[in-house]
């Protein structure tokens, strides 16, 4: 479902999806994504796990259905321009209420009444993002209205105990402060419409600092790269000091340094400080901090921003060379994780290109041909505001 | 896995499988992503699909997804199985940490195996915490940042104990790197919560102390800035009234008054009501560009303009906290 999710979407992003899929193919792939859905509620992952006619009450357990999946179904049935009528809806938000833990987090399946899967914030965005869509103005219908709803309230209040003290947000509370989970943290908590942060954050595990959290996102936009293309595992930052590749774009034509050397032992002059405003700077993000920009960060924090809807404090200059020139692969098409790397893949093609739409213009956008992305929802804007609509 | 080098013998072609009817998988109609599977993957698949839906809870149940797990690591229902199985046969669990070791060395960023790994350390309790710690100790000293392994750690250190020497051990991987923010976060994580220490409140003089030593030494190292400010979490009257902490900001403004992290601190402190000295005034204002216009009434404004233009990067940041600072910053 992840696979189909991440390829339906890029191609939705470049608006390829009905010059690619035809008609019959499309009622195909609507037909497949249903087949997967659970009759009690929910979508699993694959269709691996389905016994069919053998299923029973005893293997059922086998078969769960699974909330990232569920997510990503839905998303990909919009995608192909599927009203998501033949979903379950009731079952599903029944289903999502027994997903939730006594702590307020979310799991991955229910296996024999056992939550499984970790407390961290993927799950609470997923769950929030399948509520959501089904209790939209599209979706929602008369009976939607007995479904009693998660509890928000310790949704919240998990998810404001795991912002790290630097601002950023983790799977765990004291766990490190990660993009990814940043992401996912603000996204849940504003489809939950959270309302809680404040400028100071006090001991009543209610609030989160968010001032702390933009300071922090800010501080992810990095020229940082690996020196030669090298693993993350064999990057080591200290003992060498930390190797700032210089970025020779071709556009650079002005000879400014682009970042502070940190092997200067001379302090700098004045003039070497206070550069032009307007440099060529190509500059990704990291997804933790000291940590070298790869491109699937550039999503998880421009969209963050946009989440906080504060994209303007992104340097989209910087990020959008970065994407473009620096990680798009140069004749394979997609995007690749770091500059340089041999192949591109599908989910960095993917991340890569949402990230290009949330920090592009309207106007860079239609040059380039790519739709408008929902930060919060990481689907296509039009979609997002389709279920928003009244129905006709 | 080892066996990978000898020549596989297909289960259709093992006699000890010979009763097992496998369970091919159904794809569903028009799949969206059809995957090429190599044979040997589709039918250990096949057979494993087969011996989940009769439950059979066996040794052989358990080689076979000792099979699947080689094939893929990733796939949640075989190692959820595979604990099913281990426990019905009576496994030795210490085998079992093994087995996890030998898997984790190609994979340590898959979630399933640290979440099998905690499962393991839960059912054989205190006697697990050494080799635990010993075992994160092993990865993180492949990568010093693995995920996984800080998160498996902190849960082992919470729930198993093994404090003792963990300050010393955040100590020497910051001496390795001192730009290792995943071990910072692990000395915050000590500091707060370990039992043989007093907490944040009584660490806080020592570490202040600690971290103003690592920024003096790197200014250019933001994990000590923001561990700086993080021991005053929540309580922005206490990290304005202490002087150390305006004074490392001092202290390295005076030898780079450009220094993008110093600055920082200085706009938070200021917006946080710190009354500067004039040493401060002097320091930010001959840092001014000449260019930039009158003089700022306000020095946290100041400081936002010298880092517009030191900190190109995010100067739509900086510009942005100059039109929102609070009334009563100086």
């Amino acid at each position: 479902m992840y696979l189909g999710y991440f390829i339906l979407s890029a191609l939705d992003l470049i608006s390829a999806v009905d010059e690619t899929i035809s008609h019959e193919e499309r009622q195909g792939f609507i037909q497949w994504i249903y087949h997967c859905q659970r009759p009690d509620g929910g979508f699993r992952m694959w269709p691996g796990t389905d016994f069919g006619d053998r299923a029973n009450a005893e293997n059922v357990k086998w078969d769960p259905a699974n909330v990232p999946a569920t997510y990503f179904a839905l998303c990909s049935l919009l995608i192909l321009g599927d009203e998501l009528q033949r979903v379950h809806k009731v079952a599903t938000l029944q289903w999502l209420r027994r997903m939730q833990r006594e702590d307020g987090s979310f799991g991955e399946t229910l296996v024999d009444g056992k939550i499984e899967g970790g407390v961290d914030p993927r799950f609470a965005y997923c769950a929030t993002g399948i509520r959501h869509i089904l209790r939209s103005r599209r979706c929602r219908s008369a009976d939607h209205g007995d479904v009693p709803d998660i509890d928000i309230q310790a949704l919240i209040e998990g998810i404001a105990k795991k912002q790290s003290y630097d601002g950023g947000f983790a799977d765990e509370a004291f766990h490190e402060s990660h993009a990814g989970y940043t992401f996912c943290s603000l996204g849940a908590l504003k489809l939950s419409g959270d309302d809680s942060e404040s400028e100071t954050t006090n001991n009543n595990g209610c609030k989160w600092d968010k001032s702390a959290t933009i300071r922090w996102l800010s501080q992810r936009q990095t020229d940082l790269v690996y020196p030669d293309g090298e693993e993350d595992t064999e990057f080591r930052s200290a003992s060498f000091s930390v190797k700032r590749q210089k970025l020779s774009i071709e556009e650079s034509t002005d000879g400014e340094p682009l970042h502070q050397d940190v092997s200067m032992t001379i302090p700098p002059t004045k003039s070497e400080y206070l550069r032009p405003k307007d440099m060529k700077l190509a500059a990704g993000m990291n997804g933790r901090m000291n940590k070298v920009a790869d491109t699937c960060y550039a999503w998880w924090t421009a969209a963050s921003f946009g989440i906080l809807e504060q994209i303007d404090l992104v340097n989209r200059h910087a990020l959008r060379r970065y994407l473009l020139q620096l990680t798009q692969h140069p004749y394979m098409g997609g995007f690749s994780k770091f500059p340089g790397d041999t192949y591109a893949d599908i989910y960095h093609s993917f991340m890569g290109l949402a990230a290009l739409s949330v920090v592009s213009t309207d106007e860079q956008r239609e040059e380039a041909g790519i739709q408008k992305w929902n930060a919060t929802l990481c689907i296509n804007d039009s979609t997002a505001r389709w279920l928003d609509s009244a129905l006709s | 896995m080892d066996s990978d080098e000898e020549e596989r013998i297909p289960y259709s072609q093992r006699k000890e499988w010979s009763d097992v009817i496998p369970l091919p998988q159904d794809d569903g109609p028009d799949p969206v992503v059809s995957i090429a599977y190599k044979d040997e993957f589709r039918e250990t698949m096949d057979y494993f699909r087969a011996v989940y839906h009769s439950d059979e809870r066996s040794a052989r149940s358990l080689d076979l997804t000792s099979d699947a797990i080689g094939l893929n690591p990733g796939n949640y229902t075989v190692w959820h199985f595979r604990r099913l199985v281990l426990v019905a046969v009576g496994a030795d669990l210490h085998d079992e940490m093994d087995f996890v070791e030998h898997v984790a060395e190609n994979n340590s960023k898959n979630y399933q195996i640290w979440h099998h790994r905690r499962w393991l350390a839960e059912k054989l309790g205190a006697e697990a915490m050494r080799k635990e710690l010993k075992f994160t100790q092993k990865i993180l000293a492949l990568d010093a940042k693995n995920y996984h392994a800080w998160s498996h750690r902190q849960w082992v250190l919470q729930v198993l104990g093994g404090w003792e020497d963990e300050l010393d051990y955040c100590q020497q991987l910051l001496e390795d790197d001192v730009y290792n923010n995943s071990a910072w976060n692990q000395r915050y994580f000590v500091i707060t919560r370990s039992p043989l220490l007093g907490g944040l409140q009584a660490s806080r003089e020592s570490e202040v102390r600690y971290a103003a030593d690592a920024i003096i030494a790197n200014p250019e190292n933001e994990s000590p800035w923001r561990y700086l400010r993080g021991l005053y979490k929540g309580d922005n009257n206490s990290i304005v009234s202490n002087p150390e902490v305006s004074t490392v900001c001092l202290d390295v403004l005076k030898k780079n008054p450009y220094c993008v992290f110093a600055l920082s601190l200085l706009l938070d402190l200021l917006c946080y009501g710190f009354q500067p000295r004039d040493e401060f005034r002097r320091i930010v204002e001959s840092s001014r560009n000449s260019d930039s216009g009158p003089l700022d009434h306000k020095l946290a404004s100041t400081v936002c303009s010298i880092l517009e233009n030191v900190d190109p990067m995010r100067s739509n940041y900086w510009s942005w906290r100059k039109s929102n600072l609070p009334t009563l910053a100086c």
